[in-house]
């Protein structure tokens, strides 16, 4: 099975920092989507089936934080894992994040093994509660 | 209360998160040496409510090879050149968030903007006028400088 994967941030050079780690990773992915902002990744979630989401905080239009809630409210979260990937390093705010059911958080800069580790642990979680 | 961190400390999480990011290495120069007058430079503001001004200027030459490693492309690529202000904006974005926790502490949510980059042409790098401010200025193992500036921003 390839897996989908939605890439949000708002700079470009990051959304390809994690697509190349991505793909370089050896893990099965079949397409990586991208969003400028939680906005355009909710548009997404809502068109076509993602199996992970990795997102950035602090973006403009809405936040990471912001589009994390919002799935909450949309029941998102039941079926989509979100890693997020940011510069914010507030203790406080990752447990905010992770009381919301965020499954990980990488900070800014990550190392591309870290990218892999980090969705494909995910993605083996998944599985085995498919599995279930 | 909040103190802005030494030069000294701001110097070493520079550095750091430049090698980290972006493979770049760089030592500390006096303030002054820097003459040149043209600069890619990208601002940011952290805080929760009294809020931090982040300036980070980075010599034109030199953010191409800031985008080329963050990328692992050529320097000299189109892609390269097409991502360097985005790379710069990048690199003030990973400064912030550490210096966020450096100033406000791990246990504070901080407000972090997103980065504004332009070209400052023809500007030269100024003496720091307030007491409430620090900076450091960088040299690389090419000889480009780059230069970090925090300032207390006055109350709105």
């Amino acid at each position: 099975m390839s897996y989908r994967i939605l890439v949000v941030d708002d700079s470009p050079v990051v959304r390809h920092m994690i697509r190349k780690a991505i793909e370089i990773s050896g893990l099965d992915v079949g397409e990586i989507v991208e969003a400028a902002d939680g906005s355009e990744a909710l548009s997404a979630m809502e068109k076509s089936w993602i199996d992970v989401v990795v997102a950035d905080i602090n973006m403009p239009v809405m936040t990471g934080a912001e589009m994390v809630k919002e799935m909450v409210a949309r029941e998102f979260m039941a079926t989509i894992p979100v890693i997020i990937v940011s510069s914010e390093k507030s203790a406080r705010r990752l447990a905010e994040l992770k009381a919301l059911g965020v499954k990980a958080y990488l900070n800014k800069p990550f190392r591309p093994e870290q990218i892999k580790q980090v969705i494909g642990d995910v993605l083996l979680e998944r599985k085995e509660i498919e599995r279930v | 209360m909040f103190e802005l961190p030494t030069t000294e400390k701001l110097t070493d999480l520079v550095a750091s998160i430049l090698a980290d990011a972006t493979f770049v290495f760089v030592e500390p120069v006096q303030s002054d040496a820097w003459h040149q007058s043209d600069a890619l430079c990208a601002r940011v503001v952290f805080g929760q409510g009294k809020d931090v001004e982040l300036v980070l200027r980075a010599a034109p030459a030199l953010a191409p090879t800031l985008a080329a490693n963050l990328l692992g492309i050529e320097p000299e690529s189109d892609e390269a050149r097409e991502s360097a202000a985005d790379a710069v904006g990048e690199l003030a974005n990973m400064l912030a968030g550490v210096l966020a926790v450096a100033v406000f502490g791990p246990e504070t949510i901080c407000r972090i903007s997103i980065p504004e980059v332009a070209l400052e042409v023809g500007q030269s790098l100024v003496p720091i006028p307030e007491p409430d401010a620090c900076r450091t200025v960088l040299l690389t193992e090419d000889g480009h400088y780059l230069s970090v500036a925090l300032r207390i921003e006055a109350d709105a």
